[in-house]
């Protein structure tokens, strides 16, 4: 069975339902609404972002569900991506995080898990004023405040 | 605004990115900026212990970051003084060393965390019996619909408390117990005192009679009476230098239907346990095994006590034991195979076994048991299930010399078909018994049908043992004699022809060394060469010496 999706731009995708439902979101409602040829709307996803998005779920179509993991592993790791997501992954800034809009929006743990690695791996090893210059951020702390918390955590830096 | 913009002014992604950030980053991006401080600064204090290095800091900055905390591992003499009164989220608390100073404050922290899943707590001495009451039953009625895992450690408390606790706690899934220790009250007035202050547990009794120790028959019909209040979620008791050991475990076992694993360390069998039925220390075994028929998984760590206790202990029927691990003192490391053989009698479902050889000299209690020829006595249905074998040597009561164990090894690998990890750091295998307990069936001297030789333990994949080979000449194969002389006239004659620079400076070339290294390099690829035919072991396991 196929399911219509519609962009933000109004364009409609025709997709496969077990990859449709790669999204809790799109699984919700088609749970909710039962089988219906209406397309559904996803009114804050572009067309350029929804095929990303599909393409990931399409090559995605088959792995087991995922296991709910917030046990207690304190530390995750940021550089057990898969070579295709790291591949997939590989775009401008700009298309990173509206695929991580999206994936959150969506529903779509997995998603929304590499692109956040992906902003890790980038934030790594940066120092603040490095991260605020490639992400674009004001800095709206005093001198005093910056100084204060740098001695807070000072505790962490070597960890 | 672009994407990048909303994005990163999300706490939950924010949060999200965080959690795969190693501690250093979190602290560099706590102060970008203010939007970021809340969700990396949490996660960056989600998680906190302080050490050497770290506690001056952490309990400096502790005030502002409280509300982040929700695990905190304190050491003995750390102080939460600092901790503020907006640490709510606390799931996990290891508590400093509890005295008259802190008592209150680590109180106020309990009262003010009813989330708490895991508490260990040590009383540091000290404290007046109506303070230590006061705080063991603050936890009994605050935490207990939290409350998973418990470990108190350092009490010594009226008949009743501990009893209580279970009734209270009924969510609890592990329980520790170091130095615990339950006196009776002489009278029932002073009970009455004592207990004047608690709360009525849901449909439990009011105030405990002042036991007696704990009789088999008692303990089996225990379950039988209404008013227990079962804690059916408990599974696993651990008890440290618990001066009653079987008492205590009995009490709690009979409040603990469910109970599946036991963990002893120290103080266990002081005195020994007989088979007799008339012992009661082995009633009271049996009647372990009644009130948890669960039970599957059985740790001791038994130091320097009575031999026979270990023996008679292990001997004891326990249904469905498929873990078991102990600690042996005294003992020989041959003795471990005596029990491997041996066992089988009384546990017929290992999968799993864990020994500690500490060795003292105590060895005449093995001429007793250990008849000479272990691996003869074998259980087909016992043998087939065991996968896991680790003999480990401690290092009290002075070592002797690693001896050579290449018969036992060869007995093992030949007799457990599920054999998946055979590790022995006692002893050694010496290659040429090895070799030799091969080829005798085969009854061919010259060696070299290793790859025709057929191992039971198909299945092995790792096999940590140490090989050694130690040469003695009659061993040396047919022929083998005749190419060491060859290659020691080659290289005497290789010495002189070069004209021995080396010598000269006072550095002898050992000719014999050299083949002695030939052989054993012969030696071990024939060990090789046998290991191979085993299609799952990891041959990088395998150290040679």
């Amino acid at each position: 069975m196929t399911i219509t999706l519609t962009s933000l731009d109004n364009v409609e995708f025709k997709v496969d339902k077990d990859v449709a439902e790669r999204s809790i979101l799109i699984k919700n409602m088609i749970d909710d609404i039962g089988e219906t040829d209406a397309p559904i709307p996803l009114p804050n996803v572009s067309s350029a972002v929804l095929t990303k998005v599909i393409e990931y779920c399409e090559h995605h179509r088959h792995d087991p569900p995922q296991v709910q993991d917030e046990s207690d592993d304190p530390r995750k790791r940021s550089n057990d991506i898969e070579e295709w997501d790291m591949k997939f992954m590989q775009v401008d800034q700009e298309m990173l995080f509206e695929i991580i809009l999206a994936a959150n929006y969506l529903d779509i743990k997995p998603l929304l898990d590499v692109g956040c690695k992906t902003v890790a791996n980038i934030i790594k090893g940066k120092t603040p004023e490095e991260i605020r210059k490639v992400f674009n951020i004001v800095n709206d702390f005093t001198p005093e405040e910056e100084a204060q918390i740098k001695k807070e955590n000072e505790w962490a830096e070597d960890r | 605004m672009t994407k990048t913009d909303t994005v990163l002014q999300m706490p939950e992604i924010l949060l999200h990115i965080a959690r795969f950030l190693p501690p250093s980053d979190q602290a560099q991006c706590s102060r970008v900026c203010r939007r970021w401080f809340a969700p990396f600064a949490s996660e960056l204090w989600r998680f906190i212990q302080p050490d050497q290095f770290t506690h001056e800091a952490l309990v400096e900055a502790l005030p502002r970051y409280s509300s982040f905390i929700r695990q905190l591992r304190c050491g003995t003499y750390d102080s939460l003084q600092r901790l503020s009164s907006d640490c709510t989220q606390l799931t996990v608390l290891v508590a400093p060393g509890i005295y008259q100073g802190n008592i209150k404050s680590i109180s106020a922290i309990l009262e003010r965390n009813p989330g708490l899943e895991e508490l260990e707590i040590r009383n540091q001495g000290g404290l007046h019996l109506g303070d230590r009451l006061d705080f063991l039953l603050l936890i009994a009625s605050k935490l207990a619909s939290s409350l998973k895992s418990l470990d108190i450690r350092n009490f010594r408390m009226p008949h009743g408390v501990l009893a209580h606790i279970l009734e209270s706690l009924l969510q609890l899934e592990s329980l520790g117990l170091e130095s615990w220790s339950e006196y009776t009250l002489t009278s029932k007035s002073e009970l009455e005192g004592v207990f004047s202050t608690l709360p009525k547990p849901k449909g439990g009794r009011m105030i405990p009679e002042p036991m007696a120790p704990f009789t088999p028959t008692e303990a089996s019909t225990l379950h039988d009476q209404q008013e227990i209040v079962l804690c059916r979620s408990l599974k696993s008791l651990k008890l440290y230098s618990i001066p009653d050991t079987l008492e205590t475990t009995l009490l709690v076992a009979s409040y603990a239907p469910n109970l599946e694993a036991i963990f002893f360390c120290g103080d266990l069998i002081s005195e020994s346990i007989s088979t007799n039925p008339e012992d009661p220390n082995y009633g009271a075994c049996v009647a372990l095994r009644t009130l948890c028929p669960r039970l599957n998984h059985l740790e001791v760590t038994e130091e320097l006590l009575f031999p026979g206790g270990l023996l008679r202990l292990v001997c004891i029927p326990f249904a469905n034991m498929t873990h078991l691990s102990y600690l042996v003192s005294s003992m020989d490391v041959r003795l471990f195979l005596w029990f491997l053989l041996w066992g089988h009698r009384y546990h017929d479902q290992y999968v799993k076994l864990y020994m500690e050889v500490v060795h003292s000299a105590d060895e005449y209690i093995l001429g007793n048991i250990y008849s000479g020829r272990p691996y003869v006595e074998t259980s087909v249905e016992w043998l087939d299930t065991l996968e896991t074998v680790y003999v480990y040597e401690g290092s009290k009561a002075g070592r002797p010399a690693p001896r050579n164990i290449a018969a036992e090894i060869v007995s093992i690998m030949s007799s457990f078909s599920r054999l998946k990890i055979l590790s022995v750091s006692s002893g050694y295998v010496n290659v040429q018994d090895l070799l030799d307990w091969c080829d005798k069936d085969g009854a061919n001297g010259s060696g070299g049908q290793e790859e025709t030789f057929e191992w039971v333990c198909m299945n092995l994949m790792e096999l940590r043992i140490a090989f050694r080979c130690k040469l003695h000449s009659k061993w040396l194969p047919k022929g083998h004699r005749r190419i060491i002389r060859d290659l020691n006239r080659q290289k005497r004659s290789a010495c002189s022809d070069g004209m021995t620079a080396e010598e000269d400076k006072g550095h002898p070339v050992d000719r014999w060394d050299l083949t002695q290294l030939d052989v054993k390099f012969t030696l071990f690829w024939r060990v090789l060469r046998l290991l191979r035919t085993l299609p799952n072991l990891d041959l990088s396991t395998i150290k040679f010496e």
